[in-house]
């Protein structure tokens, strides 16, 4: 994030942070696509969720780490995510924005 | 919604998981194959997932280790060497010169993003700028002996394919300014411990000489690819029109003022380790603003010679002939490199600013 700029996001982008949110401690890879697929509604290809976990991380709004390997997945370690100070403001003024639009839909449509 | 996600204890063949992390970039090859091997179910499904994922990494790896700007700039420096922008006068058969160095040009810079995007570090060492180069040339020599096979076997025309001669000659030029290109990205480098409270006065100097010998390198491949650019000129310039080869000396006689500076005065000054904390950081900040004022000048000074075969080659003979699409052409070839190398110097400003910006907080602590 540069020059102390709000960055906005993107529907998939606010999927992503919420799934993470959602998993707190468990928010890597598989969990995060699983809980993205659920929140969807439909089914999301695993190599999305990776290049927008990319994306905010490098926006600054999510910040990764890989743990320590286990016997399971091959003995492969986890990245694990966990949501910024910039990502949490970033998601609840995305959240903020989506509460107004859907007033105004309910509005309009009963 | 976790309840639906159905993991499974089984693990791929081995020979598939091998081949599965071989196509896996380094940078993620660990985590995304752990994820893959979690979510095994079959042999089949886990190497269709594998396979589907795989272009989703490559195009965020890549956009994480490479920037439009800069591959927009290496796009012109190989299109321009290989000879891309030459008269269309002086073009051999009935393909362009452009048409047959676009492809060679496409197939180096895929090389290069595949380089990126399979990299090992995000440094831009020496080691990685030669691995790239020599990705560069043989996707260029590949793309080659495919034109010549197809020209062979009577499919394409064979002016399709460059001549030899313009090719080596061409590609010599290209390397070693992407070289620079590649190898100056990194002057500064990361030094998170400058954040650490205890950064003292050893710890800065030991930063400040890596930071001196990475200008020292820097220096001595721009004075190695300065002197091939004016070799080049010189050759350029003793065959060229007179107003042209006016221009072309001038151009050789200021490179040469440049080249003696940097040799002279381009160099970082060293550091008396005696010192106390706060005089190194006043010579440590002098020395990276010198080096960023130097740095936005060189790569300005180095596309001079291209504007001028803009002008030259496409937007003056496109405005005389009437060939307007020519000139919109040589007006959009010229912002555009324009703005690379604008956007390029930024990237550059931005590391040393951000180093200047560590140091100044060091002060401010020692001040507290």
């Amino acid at each position: 994030m540069n020059n102390g700029e709000r960055p906005s996001l993107g529907s998939f982008e606010q999927l992503v942070l919420t799934s993470i949110l959602r998993l707190g401690e468990g928010a890597y890879g598989v969990t995060i696509h699983a809980e993205i697929e659920g929140l969807a509604g439909r089914p999301i290809k695993l190599g999305a969720a990776y290049s927008t976990l990319d994306r905010v991380e490098d926006k600054g709004l999510v910040r990764s780490w890989l743990a320590d390997p286990t016997q399971k997945r091959g003995g492969r370690s986890k990245r694990y995510y966990r949501l910024t100070v910039a990502g949490e403001n970033a998601l609840k003024e995305s959240a903020a924005t989506s509460r107004r639009i859907l007033r105004v839909v309910d509005h309009s449509w009963g | 919604m976790l309840r639906d996600l159905q993991l499974n204890n089984e693990a791929p063949p081995v020979r598939l998981d091998r081949m599965v992390r071989g196509l896996l970039p380094p940078m993620v090859r660990e985590e995304v194959a752990g994820d893959l091997s979690e979510r095994f179910s079959s042999s089949s499904r886990y190497f269709g997932e594998a396979l589907v994922t795989l272009p989703y990494i490559l195009f965020s790896q890549m956009r994480r280790a490479t920037s439009g700007p800069m591959l927009l700039l290496e796009a012109f420096i190989v299109f321009a060497s290989l000879g891309g922008f030459q008269p269309t006068d002086l073009t051999r058969g009935p393909v362009p010169a452009s048409a047959s160095t676009a492809i060679a040009t496409i197939a180096g810079l895929v090389a290069l993003l595949l380089r990126d995007a399979y990299r090992t570090t995000n440094r831009w060492t020496v080691v990685r700028a030669l691995y790239d180069l020599v990705a560069l040339v043989l996707a260029i020599m590949a793309s080659q002996a495919v034109l010549m096979a197809l020209a062979h076997s009577g499919l394409i025309d064979s002016s399709w394919r460059m001549p030899g001669l313009w090719l080596f000659g061409g590609m010599v030029f290209a390397l070693t300014m992407l070289f620079i290109l590649r190898t100056g990205v990194d002057l500064v480098g990361a030094a998170p411990w400058l954040e650490c409270p205890d950064a003292n006065a050893a710890d800065l100097c030991k930063d400040y000489a890596a930071f001196r010998s990475k200008v020292v390198f820097k220096n001595s491949v721009e004075t190695i690819a300065l002197t091939l650019l004016v070799a080049v000129a010189f050759w350029f310039d003793l065959h060229a029109r007179p107003v042209v080869a006016g221009i072309g000396f001038t151009w050789i006689g200021l490179t040469l003022l440049l080249m003696t500076y940097n040799l002279t005065r381009g160099r970082v000054s060293p550091m008396d380790e005696q010192s106390d904390i706060g005089k190194i950081i006043t010579q440590y900040r002098k020395e990276l603003d010198r080096q960023r004022r130097a740095i936005r000048f060189v790569w300005w000074w180095y596309f001079v010679a291209l504007f001028a075969g803009l002008f030259i080659n496409l937007l003056i003979p496109g405005i005389i002939q009437g060939r307007y699409v020519q000139a919109i052409a040589g007006v959009a070839c010229i912002l555009l490199l324009a703005y690379s190398i604008i956007k390029v110097n930024k990237q550059r400003r931005v590391q040393l600013a951000d180093k200047i910006a560590a140091l100044d907080r060091i002060v401010a602590r020692s001040g507290q």
